[in-house]
């Protein structure tokens, strides 16, 4: 009786209807909550974009998206020196519209049947709405089609593609599923699992790559990328990814590619508008004498005339030209001479030359090897003069490098002498460890390896100096075979 | 009553305001695995036509 007194029955509509608004207002929460509500991934801004004026910003959405496309609409730009397609080929004399030979000049994936066929040029270039699809390829490599084939036949000599831009969203799948949580949907090195990592994760927008085979001032060649896939990184996170199959990890090493040369497009076209468009550029500009709007309209000329596209087709073409250039075979490091055996005296030497005021490596490895040399704890300014926020040794993308503990016998580049001796001849690309190849003989490098590689078997005695230290006598594991 | 329904539909703003699953970490759509139909690939400008001293045998 006490509780219908308290509760009275009219107020009982109104407390059902309030729960329901409750339930309502719950269900909505947990669905925004859980994330239902579709948002497709976006590639990243470098920070200094934000420090462009909006025209400038725009400009720049406007070109990569173009050229690039977003994350799940990629465009495969054949400017690019990439194998973006499964197949490219010429045609040959004889085609028809529903079968044609061709002399195919990449084949970068097994081409099956139901993949798109696209021309790259002729009379047939993007011509056709509908896709004309594969239906078989003959042993003379003739192609036939699926019904009903081509609106006409194609020229002899026009370029064709077969799975057209198949590498690339092969690779982008891949990409989610193994790498986008440590590098970033952008390559960024900004996935959600990042901020946990130390060291960082790669960071690709500057198209530099640590641990290369190809000479110092060469980018990362294809089998570089290729092997760090299929080896990881020791003593890092970067895991081997030796499950994925060879068309994978080339697939993937052809997006990595891709993300490095979007990367370094948008990094070339800011620092470039940066210069005259920046929001403290405008401010200058202003303070001498300029109207926003004129320098509105003197950005926009060049925006929609030809001064910002001729730029940014030579930024491209640069950009080209050096990842051209490193997969030349002029470009990686071949040694001279052959290793020499790793005997007492070949270890002294190198010792020595580990000493040495010449190559200074006790700077930063410092003389036990222990990765405490001076300068990982006393340089106070990085490459660009800029102050380091604390002492120590800096890479390119602003990270804190410890110097390599060559007593662990862990070497991130890999622990064969040819490793070794690539990591001496051409440094570690983006870090303070610098290239020696030039500075000394190969001769040399290798008895530098000699000794790095006799580092971990030495027993440290207190008191060894400079003067004193003795080399370890060459252990049998790294003993060269030739 | 009332003031709890405030409360939340206030918070179910703020969380589709901020675009939850967008900004949290990790991030749902980045790591999404994709299918192949959820990737489209687009021909951008192409080359001109290779010489045919390229063209392997």
């Amino acid at each position: 009786m006490m509780k219908s007194e308290l509760n009275p029955k009219p107020s009982a509509p109104a407390a059902k209807f309030s729960l329901r608004g409750l339930a309502g207002c719950a269900v909505a929460s947990m669905v925004f909550a859980s994330g239902c509500v579709r948002h497709d991934a976006e590639f990243s801004h470098r920070k200094d974009y934000n420090e462009l004026m909006p025209e400038a910003r725009e400009y720049v959405d406007q070109t990569l998206s173009k050229h690039f496309g977003r994350p799940t609409d990629l465009v495969a730009w054949e400017k690019l020196p990439l194998k973006l397609h499964a197949a490219t080929g010429n045609v040959d004399e004889g085609a028809t519209s529903t079968a044609m030979p061709v002399t195919f000049t990449e084949e970068n994936l097994p081409v099956e049947p139901g993949y798109e066929v696209t021309f790259l040029s002729g009379k047939l270039l993007q011509k056709s709405e509908e896709p004309v699809r594969v239906e078989a390829i003959g042993e003379d490599n003739t192609v036939s089609f699926q019904s009903p084939g081509l609106v006409e036949a194609p020229a002899a000599g026009d370029r064709v593609a077969l799975g057209p831009g198949q590498v690339l969203k092969t690779g982008r799948m891949l990409y989610a599923e193994h790498c986008v949580h440590c590098h970033g949907v952008s390559g960024d090195a900004n996935g959600p699992t990042a901020p946990y990592l130390n060291p960082r994760p790669r960071d690709f927008r500057r198209g530099i790559f640590k641990f290369t085979t190809t000479q110092a001032a060469n980018r990362a060649s294809r089998e570089d990328l290729s092997r760090t896939i299929d080896e990881g990184i020791p003593g890092t996170y970067m895991p081997s990814f030796k499950l994925l199959t060879p068309d994978e990890n080339k697939a993937l090493v052809e997006y990595v590619l891709w993300l490095a040369m979007r990367g370094e497009v948008e990094y070339q076209l800011v620092i470039g508008l940066k210069q005259d468009y920046s929001n403290e550029a405008v401010a200058d500009r202003q303070k001498s004498g300029e109207s926003l709007a004129e320098i509105r309209n003197i950005f926009l000329e060049a925006a929609n005339g030809t001064e910002l596209s001729e730029t940014f087709n030579g930024t491209v073409d640069s950009i080209a030209e050096r990842w051209v250039a490193a997969q030349e075979e002029s470009a990686l490091i071949a040694p001279t001479a052959k290793r020499s055996e790793a005997t007492a005296e070949s270890i002294a030497r190198g010792r020595a030359l580990y000493l040495s005021k010449d190559l200074n490596c006790i700077a930063c490895h410092g003389e036990a090897g222990l990765g405490d040399g001076p300068q990982s704890y006393s340089i106070t300014k990085n490459s660009a003069g800029q102050d380091n926020p604390e002492p120590g040794l800096y890479d390119e993308w602003g990270n804190k490098v410890i110097p390599r503990n060559l007593r662990t016998g862990i070497y991130r580049g890999g622990r064969r002498p040819i490793d070794l001796f690539a990591r001496l001849h051409g440094g570690i690309k983006g870090t303070p460890m610098p290239a020696f190849g030039g500075k000394k003989t190969d001769a040399e490098l290798w008895d530098l390896v000699n000794y790095i590689m006799s580092v971990p078997f030495e027993t440290p005695r207190p008191g060894d100096g400079a003067k004193e230290a003795k080399p370890a006598e060459a252990p049998k594991q790294v003993a060269a075979s030739e | 009553m009332r003031r709890i329904q405030l409360v939340l539909a206030f918070t179910m703003f703020a969380m589709a305001a901020a675009g939850c699953g967008r900004g949290s970490a990790p991030d749902r759509a980045a790591t999404k695995v994709l299918r192949a139909d959820e990737v489209k690939v687009t021909i951008g400008n192409p080359k001109p036509a290779a010489p045919a001293a390229d063209a392997k045998p």
